[in-house]
């Protein structure tokens, strides 16, 4: 009798454990729920042509921000970029995001032509970069290729200011990354960059989804 | 009595020790009449044990030569087993299909190209383990 009452505690106290384990676990997943809050950069880059790639990255904000710091090498040292090395076409880039961000909201830039139009502007907290530029007609180069019309290349980025501050926002001679990531976190989704040309469709950008569409 | 409770004690903690640790999984078909169909499951938790028995040589030389990106790979394997399972890598081709998924605690490499297909999951626990492991090593006296 005395060992039919050891059986049942035991059986007791396993069900108990058990039952104490699952709510532990139920626990732990509604908090891993809720870490899909976290912001996550978004990749996608769909080819249009017949063997083409499709190509989609999904990237939680907060990995890129913790693992930044830990890369040191070439011009990245604890999540920022040496900004005296960081030139295009001989433009100093960290000058003309500095420019914009002591600017009221307007345009800096027009270029149009009967080929490219370009605008470069700050409107509503953004920096935003349009570029619209017709492309020939294309003749086939294989013989089993139809020939491509005329098209428009598209390319449009919008960046929040407060990215742009926060990347600003280190010495004088870098720009911080991880800062920059940090405020892409506290901004609402959001799309960064569409590139739409003959070969390929790019889109980057932001939200609280762990999988992209 | 007393050795069929130690036996199920026994049974029920490796089992829960294995089960904590998941399992490295790694299946590789060819895709040919006499093609390799190889499949192997090692339970985790033997990765760090077979570690310390390592020749420390080989072991230092490996911690030396990743010194520059354990770290980062340390931050990357702890950061993946706190995010939401999902897609992180997915590429697509008429020829091959390419994904990279969290899941269940495991960092899952599948590979679909026209001459096999090849199946890698690695349990984020093991690899933090492992990467600890390494460090602990670099640099060696």
């Amino acid at each position: 009798m005395t060992q039919r009452r050891v059986w049942i505690v035991a059986v007791v106290l396993t069900l108990a454990m058990v039952t104490a384990g699952s709510m532990v676990t139920a626990i732990v997943r509604a908090q891993g729920g809720s870490q899909s809050a976290d912001k996550w950069l978004h990749v996608s880059v769909v080819s249009r042509e017949a063997n083409g790639e499709t190509v989609r990255v999904n990237v939680p904000l907060s990995l890129a921000e913790k693992v930044l710091p830990a890369i040191n090498k070439d011009k990245l040292h604890a999540g920022r970029v040496r900004c005296s090395e960081l030139k295009v076409e001989g433009v100093d880039l960290r000058a003309v995001l500095d420019a914009v961000k002591n600017t009221k909201d307007g345009e800096f830039v027009i270029v149009e032509s009967t080929k490219e139009n370009v605008r470069v502007a700050k409107e509503n907290g953004y920096l935003v970069v349009k570029v619209r530029e017709m492309k020939e007609p294309r003749k086939a180069e294989k013989p089993d290729e139809k020939p491509a019309g005329p098209m428009e290349e598209r390319v449009d980025v919008r960046v929040p200011m407060t990215v742009v501050e926060a990347l600003l926002s280190g010495a004088k001679d870098e720009l911080d990354l991880v800062a920059a990531i940090r405020a892409l976190s506290a901004h609402g989704d959001s799309i960064l960059v569409t590139v739409e040309d003959r070969q390929n469709t790019v889109k980057i950008w932001v939200d609280s989804k762990n999988a992209g569409q | 009595m007393s050795l069929k409770v130690v036996f199920l004690t026994g049974t029920l903690v490796v089992a829960g020790i294995v089960a904590d640790g998941g399992m490295i999984a790694v299946k590789v078909h060819e895709k040919k009449p006499d093609g390799t169909n190889l499949r192997l499951y090692v339970p985790a938790v033997l990765v760090p044990i077979g570690m310390k028995f390592a020749p420390e040589e080989e072991l230092c030389g490996a911690a030396e030569q990743a010194k520059e990106f354990l770290p980062a790979m340390r931050i990357t394997a702890e950061e993946l087993s706190r995010i939401p399972d999902g897609p992180l890598v997915e590429v697509s081709s008429a020829r091959e299909k390419v994904s990279i998924v969290k899941s269940g605690g495991s960092l899952v490499v599948d590979v679909d190209g026209p001459g096999e297909t090849v199946h890698v999951a690695v349990p984020l626990k093991m690899a933090k383990k492992v990467v600890r492991e390494l460090e602990a090593r670099a640099p060696c006296s």
